[in-house]
């Protein structure tokens, strides 16, 4: 490991950039490395008017402050944020934990003398892991012509500051048996210089200054995100690594790829495999030997992210690096906790784009920031939080008597709570119904041998072809393929979904389900128990797997008049109303109609198809993998019936729409149910409150 | 002349490489710089540094890191092909390509029984006669050629490709990087370690193909990864694009922009933009309007029907 410090006789220096966390790691290591107690001294670049409030600040880590300083009636303002992803104040706290003797050694300095001061736009910056990795000498000189010249230097300031610390470090050099200088690394090579001069220009007037007022504020919501180096969320993880005495041993690389791998095996949901993660974590590498970096940013991150799993993953994660402890809680985009600030998008920029100008007395490189765009408060008023046309505080009564659990995701009210299917999940499973509908159109393929007559055709018939090798005049036979379209399915007849066949057969429960009005559209079989997702104060996102279900009536969204037209009077024959299901025990809803059809003990797929049989009128769609054989007691119904049943392949579905089919997401919130959830009006305005909630889980 | 391999002590016919277009290739640098970091490409070192990122060089990673297959997903026209072509003509290497359809078959993906081109037999009287006698010779595919030779691989449209058919590609995607011919029993690998190191593979597909059925199989998928979305690209690249493939006049590449932007044409190809402005250009010749009014009239016959209400 390279050395964490620069020595220079028994002064132990390290040279930090502000607010990035490496060089808190480092300071820990330093002070690990040294085995520094209280014959030491740690001395730091800051000036002694601070230390108190620097002192009371830190006793509130790891919530973050600001120390706004300013002097007499001035306008101008000095900023001290205390993080700890900074090194000072990691220096600091390490200090004061340790009991061990510190310094503040930086000259006071009025702050509108800092006015003029801007920091380094540097998009090619080098990364600060860097002097983790090759140690602090070799970035220092990587970084050196940075520093020397301005922005970084601001002259005269600089100099005359320098010379205080170097006069300050030579009176303090004879009282302790080590000294580990912990200042912005603009400033070590100067001062290491002035200390080898034998005399230092004295003539420091610091009585001269009136006594400045410090005030510790709160950071709004950019700030705070922007002085938490690249990733909130791994200033938080290493806070949690200090607190177990592990902060010199934190590396952010292997920090992500920890918190990476922990939401990816819990977003049981959206079905990754260990493929995704391992895609993700060397692209990830190759993205930053591209861009000659070692910590990853929050833009590579987002993007290899959004190559390698999918985009409710990438939100997903997305807003996870985005918390850190109370302070940030990104629980939606568009209302961050404890700061109450509505947010309407939060977007990373660049410091070029930001325009503002920062009164710090050493800002060497500002890597990011974060634009919010916030709602006003007269939008907050008008925000969706209220449903259309109804009093928050009208209650509807559900007056569907009910026996066994409640029935219906789709509405639903446990006490003043109201719970509801995604909208835009029943506008998907339309389309995927129109899908099967069409697949199951299909075509049926006849394959012909023919003599080879120029074309390959569908390739060599291999078998016949040596077998003629064999004749007295050889030839060469090619595959022709005749396909024939077959008969069209009708759109309203029902589609058995069967996902997971591999599933074990224990039973668990039937649930039916309205689509609008009296009619079951959906009728599914759970083998898991609902999952909480996702909880704010408003809302909870449930989520539960379907191993299988049937569709019937060919459309889920929007109001059942459309069937009723054009079904007429078969429709009481072709979609179940809610009447036709009767509660078992242990086994859930099951259709009055199948009641004599079969036993608790038969296998949750056959009841389903056998409930789609019933309600047919010519065929029954089954959507299956390619290997499932209708079992032949279904067959043998079926064909009692005179139905067909179409077996389409699953394989036809990619895997986003496998995921979406069987993924049942149930939305719990503190609102009534309107009388007709099927109601347009009442579905837009479930998008548009919970759309941004749901971009984690639904694209 | 077709190349001739030995493997397993049989003559093999090679496939041709793909014959790149010379093009200023336009934009598309992040989409690019995704596939360069799955196939594990860098700018060459010892290339003066340019700072027009088109005419950079680019070279192989000599890490021992396996690559990535990359999988380009987007609508048909937004240049998914002239991406591969481009990091193709700037890694200097042997391109193959596969064009997927609904007919391939394993034996397309790995070697090929075909008969065999006799030549010509001269008879005494001097007449050209064709031989009557028909040999069977081993062809490999592009895919089975750039394994051997250590080549780039390109998958269009892999989704329209039969799941059967695909099932051979799996010993290709991951660590065993070789294809199987089940019909010969022969299986074909990199010739040498440099060809091993030097072989990558990336394919495509639109995903609007996925409601007629042709979706990916999961294992080739999972093995397809990184996914790189090619949506349509902004407005000033498609005008650049225009400007150096059609060379248009000002006025028609102004009535193209006024175009775009009035009707909210933004979601057309590039293709169909080119194509729009191509047939543009050819109607003021022939029959002559503004550029403006020329392009209303012929939308429809470009972008179909739903356009031209």
């Amino acid at each position: 490991m390279t050395k964490p410090f620069i020595t220079h006789g028994n002064l132990y220096f390290v040279p930090i950039l502000r607010q990035r966390l490496n060089f808190a790691v480092l300071v820990q290591r330093a002070v690990d490395e040294l085995a520094l107690d209280e014959h030491d001294l740690i001395a730091v670049q800051l000036p002694i008017s601070v230390q108190n409030s620097v002192l009371k600040a830190i006793k509130k880590l790891p919530k973050v402050s600001l120390i706004i300083t300013a002097l007499g009636q001035s306008e101008q303002r000095e900023v001290f944020p205390i993080t700890p992803c900074d090194g000072m104040v990691e220096a600091i706290r390490i200090a004061t934990e340790k009991h061990m003797p510190f310094k503040f050694i930086d000259q006071e300095i009025v702050p509108g003398h800092l006015i003029d001061r801007y920091c380094i736009d540097d998009p090619n910056w080098p990364d600060d892991s860097f002097a983790l990795e090759k140690g602090l000498e070799w970035y220092l000189n990587l970084i050196q012509e940075r520093l020397s010249s301005p922005p970084a230097r601001f002259e005269p300031m600089d100099t005359w500051r320098e010379i205080y610390m170097a006069l300050q470090i030579q009176q303090l050099y004879p009282l302790y048996q080590r000294i580990l200088v912990v200042c912005n690394a603009t400033h070590v090579n100067p001062i290491r210089q002035l200390l080898r001069k034998p005399v230092l220009f004295t003539d420091f007037n610091g009585g001269a200054l009136p006594t400045p007022n410090y005030e510790i504020w709160e950071p709004s919501l950019p700030v705070l995100l922007s002085y938490l180096d690249d990733i909130p969320k791994l200033v938080e993880v290493y806070e949690q690594h200090r607190e177990q005495g592990k902060a010199k041993d934190f590396d952010k690389k292997l920090a992500l790829l920890k918190l990476l791998y922990q939401l990816h095996t819990s977003a049981v949901d959206l079905d990754f495999s260990i493929r995704h993660y391992q895609a993700f974590t060397s692209l990830l590498t190759r993205m930053l030997e591209s861009a000659h970096r070692i910590s990853p940013t929050l833009q590579i991150v987002n993007l290899a992210c959004g190559s390698c799993f999918n985009k409710p993953f990438q939100e997903r994660v997305f807003r996870h690096l985005l918390n850190y402890f109370d302070q940030v809680k990104v629980m939606r985009v568009g209302r961050v906790l404890s700061t109450k600030e509505l947010v309407g998008h939060i977007q990373q920029v660049s410091f070029g784009d930001s325009h503002r100008v920062y009164v710090a007395r050493n800002c060497s490189h500002k890597y990011q920031g974060y634009e919010l765009f916030e709602t006003s408060a007269k939008d907050a008023k008008g925000s969706p939080d209220q449903p259309p046309d109804q009093s928050p505080t009208k209650i509807v009564k559900w007056d569907r008597p009910l026996g066994g659990p409640a029935r219906g995701f789709l509405a639903g009210m446990r006490g003043e709570e109201s719970w509801t299917g995604w909208p835009l999940y029943e506008r998907f499973v339309d389309k995927m119904q129109q899908k099967a509908y069409d697949l199951a159109k299909g075509v049926e393929v006849h394959i012909k041998s023919t003599q080879f007559q120029g074309s390959l055709q569908a390739g060599i018939d291999l078998r016949r072809t040596l077998r003629s090798y064999l004749s007295p005049s050889p030839k060469i036979y090619v595959k022709q393929y005749h396909r024939k379209q077959t008969k069209n399915v009708d759109a309203y007849e029902p589609i058995v979904w069967l996902f997971e066949m591999e599933l074990s057969s224990e039973q668990k429960y039937f649930f039916s389900d309205a689509g609008a009005g009296d009619y079951a559209l959906i009728w599914y079989y759970h083998t898991e128990d609902l999952l909480q997702m996702y909880k704010d104060e408003q809302l909870k996102v449930n989520y539960q797997k379907t191993a299988g279900m049937v569709t019937f009536g060919g459309r889920l969204s929007g109001s059942t008049i459309y069937l009723e037209d054009k079904l007429g009077g078969e429709i009481r024959k072709r979609v179940p109303t809610f009447d036709d299901f009767y509660w078992e025990t242990d086994l859930g809803y099951i259709t009055q109609k199948l009641m004599d059809q079969f036993s608790a003990e038969d296998p949750w797929w056959e009841i389903l198809l056998l409930g789609a049989i019933i309600y047919a009128k010519e065929s029954v769609v089954c959507v299956a993998p390619k290997e499932f054989v209708i079992p032949r007691r279904v067959s043998a119904f079926a064909a009692v019936k005179g139905i067909t049943i179409n077996h389409t392949p699953l394989s036809s579905f990619d895997r986003e729409e496998k995921r979406k089919l069987k993924g049942f997401y149930q939305l719990e919130f503190k609102r009534v149910r309107p009388p007709d959830c099927n109601d347009p009006k009442y579905q837009a305005y479930l998008i548009e409150r919970f759309g941004k909630v749901m971009k984690q889980f639904w694209e | 002349m077709a190349k001739i391999a030995t493997i397993q002590n049989q003559p093999i016919y090679l496939a041709e490489p793909e014959k790149i277009p010379d093009c200023n290739f336009i934009g598309r640098d992040e989409e690019l710089a995704l596939c360069r970091a799955a196939w594990g490409v860098d700018e060459k070192l010892n290339e003066p540094r340019s700072d027009n990122a088109t005419s950079m060089h680019y070279e192989l990673r000599s890490d021992n890191a396996t690559p990535m297959h990359f999988r380009l997903q987007g609508p048909p026209g937004m240049g998914k092909n002239e991406i591969v072509y481009q990091l193709a003509r700037q890694l200097e290497i042997d391109l193959y390509l596969i064009q997927g359809h609904e007919e391939i078959t394993p034996e397309d993906l790995s070697l090929l029984l075909v008969p065999e081109v006799l030549p010509e037999v001269q008879d005494d009287d001097d007449k050209g006669i064709y031989s009557s006698e028909t040999g069977l010779i081993l062809r490999a595919s592009p895919l089975a050629t750039a394994i051997y030779e250590g080549a780039l691989l390109f998958f269009d449209e892999i989704n329209r490709v039969p799941e059967r058919a695909l099932s051979p590609l799996s010993s290709v995607l991951d660590g065993r990087q070789y294809i199987y011919s089940a019909m010969t029993g022969i299986k074909i690998e990199p010739r040498d370690d440099e060809a091993k190191k030097r072989f990558r593979f990336c394919c495509a597909l639109n995903p609007g193909l996925s409601q007629s059925g042709h979706v990916l199989p999961e294992y080739i998928e999972q093995r397809t990864l990184p996914v790189i979305e090619v949506e349509p690209p902004p407005f000033e690249e498609v005008r650049e694009i225009l400007q150096k493939s059609l060379s248009p006049s000002l006025e028609l590449l102004d009535a193209f922009e006024k175009w775009y932007q009035e009707e909210e044409n933004a979601d057309i190809s590039v293709r169909q933009a080119i194509s729009l402005v191509n047939y543009a250009r050819n109607y003021k010749w022939g029959v002559g309007d503004t550029e403006y009014n020329i392009l209303k009239k012929i939308q429809k016959h470009i972008l179909g029907r739903q356009r031209s209400a």
